[in-house]
């Protein structure tokens, strides 16, 4: 009698193990493959070229890291440009969009008019495919249909705009490349900012307007660290942009002119995609998540410091 | 009326600043609204009529441009062809994506077993983890194994448990109760039964919000099929396509129609799902 539960609750243990199991294994297996496999396998490459004598990979030891850093040492070369670039984008993305969509979520926030058709208009990017936005956005500074030349013209500018072209002078194509993931970038940040601010409760704010607090006040006082947890958050989901940005330089300029809109992943790209360099793409993968690891971490503490997480 | 009343309780200098923040707003707004218009009313002129004033009305609103569009192609497929893959991917990927996310999502929130806790850590971090670096060894995994190129490949990239759309999920699961697990499980109903009947369909609300973002994403998506599936043009890898061939032949107005009707679905279905959408944006939801 008593060996038949325990044999049925043993048949039941068995039989959740099992229903777990069916449900876990494809994520699991997924991952396995797509992630540890593959990560491993970038590490091994990175020791690895291709040899075509042999027709298969063969091991050459550092001579991947040798030459990475032959050409990343030498005078004026793109690998340089590139990884300046790719802090740019990171820059921009932490100090300037992430600010801007701050102060639009605060706005809206405090019931400023069409408030609400702001908020959609302003997420409109973030549904709407990076090919079709680059290619708006090259219009608008294309140089024989775009709207900003002629505006330049009509505010008597004329002499900033260049003459190859937004996009074809090296002075200002990594500019114009930032300005579009400004453009691009903002809206989505405000739906998330706008999230956290109405979570705020009224009466902390209606304490601090009878305290007399003005609205740039409370913006910094109370506003900005009650959000500071998420802002935290969105900044540190920046830092993997130094790593990782490339579609936008990638369908704006292609890295042009002359390697000056490169990042770094476009750099991994395009050595797989067009000069098919697997090992030199592996291998850049290698030194970021080498150099890149440490980075995040340190700037994490750094911004656990400065936006602590208040409770309320 | 509310918003004039708020406005008041504000000093004069405050008001000034919002007006002033408000024209930039305005401002903004417009530039990303106008290009859409823009496209859209020079894709009824023709190419000669175009380049003549490219800000006035089309004279004669033609649709020839967005007829000759269908004989448009790219890597030999034609438009009709890129919208079929688009809607083929875009409805599988989003489909085997949510299904293996939600099962991914319901079994770390709600049962308990051997590295339950650790699986939603992992998640996250994976989330920073820059897949970009692997990028050579997955390209080169894809050919090794015959994925490259194929319909399947790009099906199997969607098996992924661990994405935005599960961390969305989990939240949703954690929050459900589980009372009626509890009673079905009493009533002697198995997992299975309790998924499929009880907790699957609670969580549909949960669902179709998350399918809609991950279907948008899908729809969007260029670099996937460029890196991994180059002849399987989609809509997106068209018309990129067709905006580096315009470098060569300039038919803009033609462009724009591509373009427009590249959009629609995108737009008709934010219009109709906008709450949901924008409430359920997270931190890397859309973009991607």
């Amino acid at each position: 009698m008593i060996n038949d539960i325990a044999k049925e609750k043993r048949r039941l243990v068995w039989k959740r193990r099992l229903f777990i199991a069916s449900f876990i294994t494809v994520p699991l297996l997924h991952f396995l493959i797509f992630t540890f496999y593959v990560n491993v396998d970038t590490f091994a490459l990175s020791f690895q070229k291709f040899s075509n004598s042999e027709g298969r990979y063969v091991f050459v030891k550092f001579l991947n890291y040798e030459e990475f850093f032959k050409s990343f040492s030498s005078p004026g070369s793109v690998m340089g440009k590139a990884i300046v670039n790719s802090v740019l984008f990171f820059v921009v993305n932490d100090f300037v969009i992430l600010p801007l969509a701050f102060v639009s979520a605060f706005f809206m926030y405090k019931k400023m008019p069409l408030a609400g058709m702001f908020r959609v208009l302003f997420f409109l990017p973030s549904i709407i495919s990076t090919v079709v936005l680059t290619m708006l956005f090259s219009f608008m500074f294309d140089s024989r249909i775009g709207i900003v030349d002629p505006f330049l013209r009509l505010i008597g500018l004329e002499r900033v705009i260049p003459i190859l072209g937004w996009f074809g002078d090296v002075k200002t194509a990594m500019p114009t490349v930032l300005i579009y993931c400004v453009w691009a970038g903002v809206g989505s940040n405000v739906i998330l900012i706008s999230g956290a601010m109405s979570r705020i409760p009224t009466e902390m704010i209606e304490a601090g307007r009878l305290d007399g607090l003005g609205i740039f006040r409370e913006m910094f006082v109370i506003t900005l660290p009650l959000t500071g947890s998420l802002m935290a958050t969105l900044m540190m989901m920046g830092v993997p942009v130094i790593f990782t940005l490339f579609l936008q330089p990638m369908l704006l300029t292609n890295g042009g002119p002359d390697g000056a809109t490169y990042t770094i992943g476009l750099y991994i790209v395009n050595a797989i995609r067009t000069e098919g360099s697997l090992t030199t793409g592996a291998t850049i993968g290698v030194i970021c998540a080498a150099v890149g690891t440490p980075i995040v971490v340190l700037l994490r503490k750094l911004v656990e410091k400065v936006f602590p997480a208040y409770e309320y | 009326m509310k918003n004039s009343y708020k406005i008041k309780k504000f000093t004069s200098g405050e008001k000034v600043a919002i007006w002033i923040i408000f024209a930039v707003f305005s401002l903004y707004a417009v530039t990303l609204v106008f290009p859409f218009v823009w496209c859209f009313y020079n894709s009824f002129k023709t190419n000669p009529e175009f380049f003549g004033d490219i800000w006035s009305m089309p004279e004669i609103w033609l649709f020839s441009n967005w007829s000759d569009a269908i004989h448009l192609s790219v890597s030999g497929v034609n438009i009709i062809g890129m919208f079929g893959n688009s809607a083929i991917i875009t409805l599988v990927n989003t489909f085997i994506s949510i299904f293996v996310s939600a099962m991914t999502a319901y079994i770390i929130a709600k049962y308990k077993f051997l590295g339950s806790s650790a699986f939603y850590v992992t998640a996250l971090v994976l989330m920073m983890i820059p897949s970009v670096g692997s990028m050579a060894a997955t390209y080169k995994m894809y050919n090794d194994i015959g994925l490259y190129d194929t319909y399947i490949g790009i099906f199997i990239g969607a098996f992924g448990g661990f994405g935005s759309s599960f961390v969305l999920l989990y939240g949703f699961f954690k929050n459900l109760d589980w009372s009626y697990a509890e009673a079905a499980f009493i009533d002697g109903a198995g997992d299975y039964v309790v998924f499929f009947k009880i907790m699957l369909p609670m969580a549909i609300p949960g669902l179709v919000s998350v399918a809609i973002l991950s279907a948008i994403g899908v729809w969007n998506d260029y670099f996937t099929i460029y890196m991994f599936a180059p002849s399987k043009v989609t809509i997106a890898v068209g018309l990129q396509g067709l905006i580096s061939r315009m470098q060569y032949k300039a038919n803009y107005p033609l462009l724009f129609a591509v373009m427009i009707m590249s959009i629609i679905p995108v737009i008709t279905v934010f219009s109709i799902f906008q709450k949901t959408i924008m409430q359920n944006t997270t931190i890397g939801g859309v973009k991607g």
